[in-house]
């Protein structure tokens, strides 16, 4: 038997391989996906439970009363979540799929739009706002730090947040931003390629 | 409909004060200021100047591009930052209408002043020809590409204007153009017919050229300054980096007037844009 004639062998393997691994991704995908919106669901039915004991935030000419509604949200859900800790949202096989689906959207070549756009507002690119951030699960974002801009691509992949929470990135790690809270409810480290 | 937009600079250089405006009694007239919320002399000095052109260009209505309240976004920095600084404006019964920027918190949208009505983006129809759509250009999902592609393709005003803070277009040196944005929202822009484009972030004026017939400001100047930041590219038509400024808009019926001033009052920039129908003009654009 030639070389030449292997060709076509080595490539129906390869071809094998590849569509081997893109099921599993996809399942892995899947599955992750299915377990995160669940844990989401859950925070944000224990997010509803607390809101309804602090003043529903309405369009204000005061601004205090922004200010003091965040608090009493957060003081609430920190309350709630005392125990809270990483991975309580991203757990390992959340975090995988979430892992995957980044390195797709933000790896290599083609990824390097992404990545700069993952540093605009980024508090690690930002002027003075580098450092001051404790990364933590149910710990407060900053007020004063800037937010970093999120990819169109990588929110077109990800799964979709109910309204309130956002995905956010801080230095290469990822957050999950409780918005009304100003909370971090939990994060991914590492997940940005470097490069 | 295809629009051409036919684009004249008038002057380059002006003293302070000139108005390079019809100043019509049923035209929109309005402001434009980006990246204002620093608290700073400069942004005082920028409100001051804002007033003092509205007695001679009454206005009521002033965008703003994001960055509303740098740092801090406590109930103080609510008044340091926006309040007391277009005070003037403000007990004129002047309109605010804001986008987010990097820098905001995204609950600024339940400030009433900024004219949000609790939403991210939004888009309202200050005159019979004239809608503006402000978005969140820090978070542009899903909903709201679907949100914007359904706004646009509803509305039948011919002015459709976009506001936002990152550009999609910029010869910054710190920043740049946002491409990735770009690939999202500059297909819709043609599509619908999205005739002009605000966008701060940049902290220095640029009128780009019209890229793809639409018209692409930077007016991220009005608190923050960048000297020397705009690089030497092809996309530049007319560019400030010297000083602070805002922005004077006026459309009158198919014409688009702008004029980019000084703090000091000086005009660095002024031209019109003509809207028309499809094959009836050339693009043009010349300066002086």
């Amino acid at each position: 038997m030639s070389r030449q004639s292997n060709y076509p062998i080595l490539k129906l393997s390869l071809l094998a391989v590849l569509v081997f691994q893109f099921t599993v991704f996809a399942q892995v995908e899947t599955e992750a996906v299915k377990k995160f919106n669940a844990r989401v669901k859950a925070y944000m039915e224990l997010q509803k439970r607390v809101s309804s004991n602090v003043p529903p935030l309405t369009t204000t000419e005061t601004p205090a009363t922004i200010a003091i509604r965040t608090k009493a949200l957060a003081n609430g859900i920190q309350l709630a979540r005392a125990n809270a800790k990483a991975g309580d949202i991203f757990s390992p096989q959340v975090a995988r799929g979430f892992r995957q689906i980044i390195r797709g959207e933000l790896h290599g070549k083609a990824g390097a739009p992404s990545r700069e756009t993952v540093k605009i507002g980024n508090p690690t690119e930002e002027e003075g706002a580098a450092g001051k951030i404790v990364l933590a699960a149910n710990v407060s974002y900053p007020d004063k730090a800037p937010r970093s801009s999120v990819p169109p691509n990588l929110l077109l992949n990800l799964p979709q947040l109910p309204k309130g929470l956002e995905y956010r990135f801080l230095g290469r790690h990822l957050i999950l931003l409780d918005s009304m809270s100003n909370l971090i409810v939990d994060y991914l480290l590492d997940v940005v390629p470097k490069g | 409909m295809r629009v051409l937009l036919t684009f004249v600079l008038l002057l380059s250089s002006a003293t302070a004060q000139d108005l390079f405006l019809p100043n019509k009694k049923d035209s929109l007239h309005f402001a434009v200021i980006g990246d204002s919320g620093t608290g700073g002399s400069a942004q005082y000095e920028v409100g001051h100047q804002m007033t003092a052109y509205r007695t001679r260009f009454p206005f009521n209505l002033v965008l703003m591009l994001g960055d509303n309240l740098y740092g801090s976004n406590s109930p103080r920095s609510y008044q340091t930052k926006f309040e007391m600084p277009y005070k003037n404006l403000l007990a004129g019964g002047v309109k605010f209408y804001a986008a987010l920027g990097n820098h905001d918190d995204p609950k600024q949208r339940f400030y009433q002043l900024f004219n949000m009505n609790g939403q991210r983006y939004y888009t309202f129809k200050p005159h019979d020809r004239v809608r503006l759509f402000a978005l969140d250009s820090n978070y542009m999902d899903p909903e709201q590409l679907a949100w914007l592609e359904r706004e646009l393709k509803g509305s039948d005003s011919p002015w459709k204007i976009c506001f936002f803070h990152h550009p999609l277009y910029s010869s910054g040196k710190r920043h740049g153009s946002e491409e990735q944005l770009r690939t999202f929202l500059e297909p819709l822009f043609l599509k619908y017919g999205v005739k002009a484009v605000f966008a701060g972030h940049e902290h220095f004026y640029e009128r780009l050229k019209p890229q793809k017939g639409i018209y692409y400001f930077i007016s991220g100047g009005a608190a923050k300054l960048r000297r020397g930041n705009i690089a030497r590219t092809d996309l530049t038509a007319k560019g400030f980096d010297k000083d602070y400024h805002f922005m004077l808009i006026e459309i009158e019926g198919d014409i688009l007037h702008f004029q980019a001033i000084t703090r000091t009052g000086a005009t660095v920039d002024s031209g019109i844009i003509f809207l028309q129908q499809e094959n009836t003009a050339q693009t043009e654009a010349s300066s002086k």
